[in-house]
């Protein structure tokens, strides 16, 4: 597989080595595929709870805006009295 | 009590519904914030409905609701059954084509337009606030889904100086922002149609297309190419 060459911990390496179908590989998977993989999905969970707590600092400060809180109900009224809901 | 998205629940206010499956992440259902959006759910089939399947229930129309009408929780859904839900609201708001690397707008409906159309910007429901007025509503469903159910999946604009994000997009004009956590279903006779219509009064593909993207963040859709197959 083509790509960088990176220094990596030797004690990361020999987990990976000893552990991976214990991480869902193959058996005779290469080191590096492991570690890529498993760096790719760490990135990804990180990008992701990154994306939940800047989220929820969003809303937070939302919350607060009196233009969506003035319509608070009138969408389920509407639906309800419309015969839809 | 903690909101789940996935879950449905109970809303005794409802006469025909038999409850929302919320849909709305769960970052915004614990935020302080005083409403979320899912999908009404039916006992019977019809019109833009989608079957659950292993339940006897159909996810119908996204709506708006305070967070304090929901009371008992009525069944957790699998992914499987979540996947199919998501399938229904993917085709209603055409989030595969207009988050493809070639997007196209909806196909526009032949015959009399009583109905608000997708990418335009209305004034909708009662006049609330102070000064009192009808808040402005852009029409995130495609024409074919208003036409058929008499009304239009819509998100709030607003001008609120407050930051935006990627589920509060601020839009091309640099000013208008789409609140896309909470879209609701607005009947075409609450819509103002034919009434002086708010500037700017339609938006295009490249600001569709960002509402797209956080229509898919706000709702915790998956994206395209990693939905499930089922």
């Amino acid at each position: 597989m083509p790509g960088k060459q990176v220094r990596l911990d030797e004690a990361v390496v020999d987990q990976v080595h000893r552990n991976r179908v214990l991480l869902g590989f193959p058996a005779d998977a290469p080191d590096g595929v492991v570690v890529s993989e498993l760096t790719r999905e760490a990135m990804e969970a990180r990008l992701e709870a990154h994306r939940r707590q800047e989220r929820a600092r969003l809303y937070t400060d939302w919350a607060q805006e009196r233009d969506l809180r003035e319509g608070t109900g009138d969408a389920l009224r509407a639906a309800v009295e419309d015969g839809i809901a | 009590m903690a909101i789940r998205r996935g879950t449905i629940y109970r809303i005794p206010r409802l006469v025909i519904a038999s409850g929302l499956l919320v849909l709305t992440n769960d970052e915004w259902n614990e935020a302080p914030t005083e409403e979320l959006s899912g999908a009404l759910v039916f006992a019977e089939a019809g019109a833009g409905r989608t079957a659950i399947p292993g339940l006897a229930f159909h996810a119908g129309q996204l709506l708006r609701v305070p967070k304090g009408d929901l009371t008992d929780p009525l069944v957790e859904l699998s992914p499987d059954e979540l996947a199919r839900v998501e399938d229904g609201v993917f085709e209603i708001l055409g989030l595969d084509d207009l988050l493809s690397e070639r997007p196209r707008a909806p196909v526009a409906q032949p015959g009399e337009i009583d109905y608000p159309r997708w990418s335009n910007i209305y004034r909708a429901g009662d006049r609330i606030g102070t000064p009192p007025e009808r808040k402005r509503y852009l029409v995130v469903s495609h024409d074919r889904y208003n036409r058929a159910l008499g009304g239009a999946i819509c998100v709030r604009t607003t001008s609120s100086v407050r930051r935006g994000g990627p589920t509060i997009p601020t839009l091309g004009d640099g000013v208008t922002k789409a609140v896309c956590a909470l879209p609701t279903f607005w009947s075409s006779h609450r819509v103002g149609i034919r009434e002086a219509r708010p500037v700017p009064a339609q938006l295009f593909m490249p600001d569709m297309r960002i509402v797209a993207a956080a229509l898919l963040e706000a709702l915790a859709l998956p994206r395209p190419g990693s939905r499930r197959t089922l």
